[in-house]
């Protein structure tokens, strides 16, 4: 019976070799039940609950810090320089000016700035979870004083500037500034930096951060000193941290339950909720629009939201997120709409929380302040294509 | 051997898309032999093949004998559109049968043969109402169902002869299909359906060679008819959907529902008669109903009763023949089909007709080629018409195997 496998083997490859050489086309498209085509379906659905969250934000990383009053919004400044060189232990200290750079105002442009300056007296930038409750609080188990030193180095007035002067900060404590010197070989770490807390001022100011790309634009320290040779000599420090603590009075940010309020620099979030969605899962989803009818905004720097998709806290999860686009719909309302496709699939396949977070493009670095309608005919609503096959 | 078990079809999307229904183009054609004689050969027992249509038909087999073959299928199809031409091909088969008593046709068999196949390919563009989007979608259709078939016969008479073949069907069709859409805001989508089945069925088979005796009719002493039964079944049947990227982390959604697939019961009537015992006349009568089996809980209303019936023909040499010109065998047949086919309300019916070669290649085995022409649907209500051209090559041996001899 092997002597015929060869001839088995050779008729065989003849045939693989002459098959499979087609590509479909139209041809038997009639024969084909209509349900196989997957009819493609476009429906609306609405939010059925929305809120406005709060949202701490990580501000360390960021390209500035703000400072400053107005009406209820309060920006607190954390600002630390370090990593010193050996040369300037043990000098005579002849002046000190700390440099910020300008870069954004919120609230009145031609206001003055005041603010005091406050050494800190703990590491504020060990972890994220800084507030303006706390700091303001500074009293961790009935001990005042934790956070910051509550007798101010020196109260500063800066008289309106444009958003990109420069403002000067003198340090007068010599002293401070020796200790933060040696922290290099100091064990005792002396050096917290420095808490800018506001006080009268109607305008928030933004200022750029060590984060910023362009060095020249960076936090810069500047010492006169005299060396243990006599020498005056000078020198500028840019190495350091910052972050800003910011709040705002709820109650007179969100006036109307029936608006989603979406606020930059504190933050607020708005949460929307589509519980109702009767799709049958699983499906194709060809793509899911969420469009949210503008009420008002103000002070909007970059007029672009992002949409998150979020966990059961109401927290972004980072799983996906979508950039706004904006237009007008048919009453001129202006509209943002997103991409979510990921996030409506998020919902449809497994996910019991179907909400969706909306935030600020820019919510660390700017106050703007976006208002959505949340109830009545122009609630958010998702509009989702998509296919059946079964 | 083991290749060829774990891919019984090729899984390829071109040939009619009539196979998008039921378990796809049934396919009974029997052994190498018959396939030349349109698949007719209930009634037909010989030495020299393996008769995997009535196992009542193995009774005669008096050394180990196999049989594979190959087929290669092309498929004119034409619609009120245009026409497209498709080719496949395939493994055809398999089969194995040995003589336990040979004074008792006691003759046990191994069969691995393709039971239906699907594969087709198909597009569709339109523009959407909705999305106002061009809407592109292709759908494959892959896959098949096969048989390993274990047989026994046996002949409490000369002349009668029964036999029996336990049945596993099982295997998988495919169902992918891909959208797409002229919009970039529009996400092109997948859809997988794949159905996975498995069951048994139960054939029964006889042949009587005594009509001429009984009716003591001396022309009918070369006449004998032949009878099957299949058992119907519900094969266990477990259907995947796929969707692609539809999860929440981007990978595929599957879900999955457990069912049954209904296989009616198969009638089977032949006839044979061996004219001086060179010219060998057969015909069949295959009845399988369709129209009310059920998949999934559900009756297609694709599918319809089908009856086959087909005619073969074979000119055998002349014992004295010597030289390998006269020792080939020539066949034909025709056969029309009333297929289990009935879309959008018109049956699809189907009429081949065929012929082949037994080319000898030993003292006991036979290259045979096959060919079978044929026709099958209509154009009339947006259908298609297919015209078939299948070609087989197999090879059918024997060897003096698991037979015990005298010492001398």
């Amino acid at each position: 019976m092997f002597r015929f496998f060869p001839l088995f083997g050779i008729v065989s490859m003849l045939f693989l070799i002459n098959a499979c050489n087609d590509t479909p086309n139209s041809i038997g498209k009639g024969s084909q039940p209509p349900g196989d085509y997957g009819s493609v379906h476009v429906d609306t659905f609405y939010a059925t609950d929305h809120s406005s969250l709060p949202h701490l934000l990580f501000t360390s990383s960021i390209d500035r810090f703000m400072l400053g009053k107005y009406k209820t919004y309060q920006a607190w400044t954390c600002l630390k320089f370090y990593s010193w060189p050996d040369s300037l232990i043990g000098v005579r200290i002849t002046g000190a000016t700390i440099q910020l750079k300008g870069v954004y105002h919120f609230g009145d442009s031609l206001a003055q700035l005041s603010f005091s300056v406050h050494r800190a007296m703990s590491n504020l930038f060990l972890s994220d979870s800084l507030t303006y409750d706390s700091l303001n609080m500074n009293t961790v188990n009935s001990v005042n004083g934790v956070y910051y030193n509550t007798s101010p180095l020196s109260v500063q007035t800066v008289i309106p500037v444009g958003d990109t002067e420069s403002i000067s900060i003198k340090i007068l404590d010599t002293t401070m500034l020796r200790e933060w010197f040696s922290t290099n070989t100091d064990t005792m770490n002396l050096n917290d930096g420095l808490i800018l807390k506001p006080t009268n001022s109607n305008v928030i100011r933004g200022f750029y951060s060590f984060n910023t790309s362009d060095t020249a634009y960076q936090p810069t320290l500047y010492i006169d000193y005299i060396d243990t040779n006599g020498n005056s000599l000078s020198y500028s420090h840019k190495v350091g941290v910052s972050e800003y603590v910011s709040t705002v009075n709820q109650a007179s940010l969100i006036t109307d339950n029936n608006l989603i309020y979406i606020q930059n620099g504190i933050s607020y979030r708005g949460l929307v909720s589509f519980d109702s969605i009767p799709i049958t899962w699983p499906l194709s989803i060809h793509r899911a629009v969420l469009q949210v009818a503008s009420y008002s905004s103000e002070f909007v720097t970059h007029d672009t939201l992002y949409a998150l998709s979020v966990g059961s806290s109401g927290e972004s999860d980072g799983i996906a997120f979508a950039l706004s686009q904006r237009s007008t719909d048919s009453s001129g309302h202006p509209l943002y709409s997103f991409e979510v496709r990921p996030i409506a699939i998020r919902w449809l396949s497994n996910a019991s929380i179907r909400k969706v977070a909306l935030c600020g493009y820019t919510e660390s670095s700017s106050f703007d302040l976006f208002k959505f309608y949340g109830n009545g005919a122009l609630k958010p609503r998702i509009i989702i294509t998509y296919s059946v096959q079964r | 051997m083991t290749l060829i078990i774990a891919f019984p079809s090729i899984i390829f999307a071109g040939g009619s898309s009539f196979s998008r229904y039921g378990f796809g183009d049934i396919l009974r054609d029997g052994d190498s032999r018959t396939y030349a004689m349109s698949g007719t050969g209930i009634a037909f027992i010989d030495d020299g093949f393996i008769n995997i249509l009535n196992p009542a038909g193995l009774a005669r087999i008096s050394y180990t004998r196999f049989s594979a073959g190959f087929e290669y299928n092309n498929f004119l199809s034409k619609d009120e559109t245009g026409s497209s031409f498709y080719s496949t091909g395939g493994f055809q088969g398999l089969a194995f049968a040995f003589p336990v008593s040979r004074e008792n046709g006691i003759v046990m068999s191994a069969e691995f043969t393709p039971y239906s196949k699907v594969s087709y390919g198909i597009t569709s563009s339109l523009i959407d109402p909705l999305t106002q989007s061009l809407e592109n979608t292709t759908f494959y259709g892959s896959g098949g169902i096969s048989n390993i078939g274990l047989g026994l016969s046996a002949s409490p008479l000369t002349t009668l002869h029964i036999g029996a073949r336990l049945n596993y069907m099982y295997g998988s069709t495919r169902q992918y299909q891909t959208t797409s859409f002229d919009s970039t805001y529009l996400t092109s989508t997948t859809f997988d359906r794949t159905t996975y089945y498995s069951g048994f069925t139960f054939t029964l088979g006889t042949i009587y060679e005594g009509i001429g005796d009984l009716l003591n009719v001396q022309a009918l002493r070369s006449f004998t008819v032949g009878f099957t039964l299949t058992t119907g079944t519900s094969l266990d049947a477990d259907i995947q959907r796929t969707y692609s990227a539809s999860s929440y982390s981007s990978n595929d959604s599957t879900v999955t529902e457990k069912g049954t697939a209904e296989i009616p019961a198969s009638l089977g009537f032949g006839l044979s008669y061996l004219y001086q015992s060179r010219y060998r006349f057969l015909g069949d009568v295959v009845t399988e109903n369709w129209g009310s089996t059920k998949f999934f809980g559900l009756h297609p209303t694709e599918l319809r009763n089908s009856l086959r019936t087909s005619l073969g023909f074979e000119a055998l040499p002349a014992k004295d023949a010597v030289t390998f010109w006269k020792r080939i065998v020539y066949r034909a047949g025709l056969a029309y089909n009333s297929t289990y086919y009935q879309i959008n309300g018109i049956g699809i019916d189907e009429f081949l007709v065929s012929g082949g070669l037994g080319l000898p290649v030993g003292p006991e085995s036979q290259l045979n080629i096959g060919l079978q022409v044929g026709v099958r649907g209509s154009t009339d209500n947006h259908l298609q018409k297919d015209t078939i051209i299948r070609l087989s090559v197999a090879v059918s041996a024997s060897e003096i195997w698991f037979l015990k001899f005298d010492e001398e």
